[in-house]
């Protein structure tokens, strides 16, 4: 029996929109899961349904033995970070703290020691008897994080909670919850439409599209083995290079031609033996995708020629631009490497790296 | 160096603005606040005096011819002649009604002999009664405390209907889309474009069935009609900007609906019931209108004030009463301002 338990749970407003579709999902003690989706994907209402905010249309949800479906926020023993941190402006640190203790008719003595301790944790002992508005945004985020810390519940829900700060600010406090959550073991659910958010902070991601589940899996099954092409659109900076293409044989190597067929030379994939268990799939239309990372470059050898379009230095690496099979591809190489606009240069694929999907189901196609 | 005198230029029309300002806002309060402890000689007196006096410098001749006294008070550079009398408690009578000078007979017997001792005009100090036309005010507008506890009742029951039902129509507005929403908050207004006499007049019938008539409580009700729908005004505003993650947080950290609303939105929203607590008050304290048609034994101290408008020939009097009527007001308006743009930790939110 897992910890957390959603069963076919959906959503429709009374305007009709049904924002969430038949979603099922287990998480287990400590885990920190994060739900992963564009926006208007449903991963938002998902989380305010848990937190009791938004009633349930259809299905169950149950924590830890208890069917808290239809319990009112404040009976199910969770805390909460808001996008907008939410912290009360009328109330100082240390009483926004205290407050959620006070109506756990905590003792006096009891939660000061509490504010004090998590205080400590994230760092704005100093600003207890400040008002928010006296507050940076970062610090704001602290008391908020702090307010959650301080109730000690069953469940952790988080609303992108790091999407109003600045770039920069963003990366170290995805640290810091990494590390209370490291510290406390609270199970977590954090909501993003951040992939670099939600892969650094994950122990499993849930990717959802159009108020359902397209994957669930650690960040490496997500990145590597997108199980939609959905997926593997949305993963990566830049996303995977998708194209529909039709597969053929040609001399023991697998080859793939453009769909449209307007004359784009077919782009040869690498040798058939690679790739076990095509057999039933050649002359078949398939989606091909390729990550960008995953191609290699090399001197012009008659195999797979482009030209080079557009150069994006980004210091730790470079991104081209070239067009392969009519479409355009990014393809990612490690440092700050040094290409002309218009050179011709060879594209090596690697083998191992590439994903196909059905054509009508866009589901992945597994080789064995 | 220019951008200096520029900055001195600007700062030289802005002073004069301030005071032209000030001077149109402030120069008939004190003329008025001046008039209300003018005696009634004062007040015929013309040029007027824009500042209030505490006594008069009056000379006392005793005319030998026909016996009798003559009190000069100064006007200009010269000296008039406003009492000739040989009888001491006449006299006394003229001090006190027309001057505000209390001063008894036996005093303004030995004033008259020492104007008698000499063969000139005597000086002599009248001091005036500072206060004499607000004690009169307050023996002649028979009633005035009760009048006084009238309004008050009336400005209470005023602010405590349109904040309930002024506020609960606000925040529903405020955090529920319903249909033709925007259409119900602007006709809200259309009440206020309704004359208060209109309002009253049909109102006075049911006002006497209900057995209420001639009580503040019966004024309050139709001082609230306009009032609920400036206070849903206000306060919708409001609520619409306190965030809607605020209340959720509290209930997600365990609070009810109820906790949340005490704790959270109306400590929030409190600039807000302040404000439309003050205009709630200053409606109720100000009419008298409403007060003439809905009262009779019971009236409101604006109402006293105005009758006391028309049964008088002199200004003193009636300015008087309007400022015992302006006190309360300026009281409540001082101390609630403080709380109109209500800080916390001295940053704007």
């Amino acid at each position: 029996m897992s910890y957390l338990k959603l069963s076919s749970l959906k959503k429709t407003y009374p305007n009709g929109v049904t924002a969430v579709k038949d979603i099922d999902l287990e998480i287990e003690k400590g885990e920190f899961v994060v739900l992963l989706g564009p926006s208007g994907c449903g991963k938002t209402t998902t989380l305010r349904m848990l937190a009791g905010l938004e009633e349930v249309t259809e299905g169950s949800i149950v924590l830890d033995g208890k069917d808290i479906t239809h319990l009112p926020p404040r009976q199910r023993d969770i805390s909460m970070i808001f996008q907008s941190y939410a912290v009360w402006p009328h109330m100082t640190v240390a009483e926004n703290i205290a407050y959620p203790l006070k109506l756990r008719k905590m003792d006096k003595r009891a939660i000061a020691s509490k504010v004090e301790e998590v205080a400590k944790i994230c760092k704005i002992v100093d600003y207890l008897d400040r008002y928010p508005a006296q507050l940076s945004g970062g610090q704001r985020q602290r008391v908020a994080v702090a307010r959650a810390l301080a109730v000690n519940s069953k469940l952790s829900l988080m609303d992108e909670p790091l999407s109003n700060l600045d770039a920069k600010l963003r990366v170290s406090v995805r640290t810091f919850l990494k590390e209370i959550h490291r510290n406390t073991g609270a199970t977590t659910i954090f909501v993003t439409h951040d992939q670099a958010e939600a892969m650094a902070l994950a122990d499993r991601i849930v990717v959802m599209n159009e108020g359902r589940v397209e994957q669930v899996g650690s960040t490496r099954e997500i990145y590597n083995e997108c199980g939609s092409l959905f997926t593997a659109q949305f993963m990566g900076t830049p996303p995977a290079n998708i194209q529909k293409v039709a597969l053929a044989s040609s001399r023991g190597r697998l080859v793939a031609a453009a769909g449209g067929g307007e004359g784009a030379m077919p782009l040869d994939l690498g040798d058939r033996s690679a790739f076990p268990g095509m057999e039933g799939l050649i002359g078949n239309e398939v989606f091909l995708a390729v990550r960008p990372e995953n191609i290699a470059i090399g001197e012009p050898d008659g195999v797979n020629e482009a030209s080079i379009e557009i150069v994006e230095p980004q210091g730790a690496y470079t991104i081209l631009v070239t067009r392969v099979l009519g479409g355009e591809w990014k393809i990612m190489l490690e440092g700050d490497v040094d290409f002309r606009i218009g050179q011709k240069v060879s594209l090596k694929i690697d083998p191992g790296k590439v994903m196909f999907y059905d054509a009508q189901s866009t589901k992945r196609i597994s080789l064995s | 160096m220019s951008a200096r005198r520029g900055k001195l230029w600007s700062r030289t029309v802005f002073l004069l603005i301030l005071v032209t300002v000030a001077g149109v806002v402030l120069l008939p309060i004190l003329y008025f606040l001046t008039i209300s402890f003018a005696s009634n000689y004062e007040a015929y007196q013309f040029p007027a005096k824009i500042l209030p006096t505490f006594s008069y410098p009056a000379r006392l001749r005793y005319n030998a011819d026909t016996e009798n006294y003559t009190l000069l008070l100064k006007k200009g550079a010269d000296f008039e002649a406003v009492k000739t009398t040989s009888d001491a408690s006449d006299f006394s009578l003229y001090c006190k009604s027309q001057l505000n000078v209390l001063i008894s007979p036996p005093a303004v017997q030995t004033l008259f002999d020492r104007a008698k001792a000499s063969d000139q005009a005597v000086p002599i100090k009248l001091r005036k009664d500072f206060f004499r036309n607000y004690v009169v005010f307050f023996i002649l507008a028979e009633g005035t405390m009760r009048a006084l506890f009238n309004s008050l009742k009336a400005a209470g029951w005023t602010i405590l209907i349109s904040l309930v039902l002024g506020g609960v129509t606000g925040y529903i507005l405020a955090r529920y889309k319903f249909r033709f929403s925007t259409t119900f908050s602007t006709s809200l207004l259309v009440v206020r474009m309704f004359p208060a006499v209109a309002l009253s007049l049909p109102l006075v019938v049911y006002i006497m069935r209900m057995n209420l008539y001639d009580t503040p409580f019966a004024l309050a009700i139709v001082y609230s009609v306009p009032n609920i729908a400036l206070t849903a005004w206000i306060t919708s505003s409001i609520f619409k900007g306190i965030s809607v993650e605020l209340e959720e947080a509290a209930m997600v950290f365990g609070a009810t609906r109820l906790k949340t609303l005490r704790t959270i939105t109306l400590p929030l929203a409190f600039p807000a019931i302040v404000a439309s607590s003050l205009y709630a008050f200053l409606a109720a304290w100000n009419d008298s209108i409403t007060a003439l048609i809905m009262t009779n034994d019971n009236p409101t101290l604006a109402l006293l004030v105005y009758r006391t408008v028309g049964s008088s020939t002199i200004p003193n009097l009636p300015a008087a009463g309007a400022v015992v009527l302006l006190i309360p007001s300026l009281v409540f308006t001082f101390i609630i301002k403080n709380y109109i743009n209500q800080l916390w930790g001295k940053v704007a939110l």
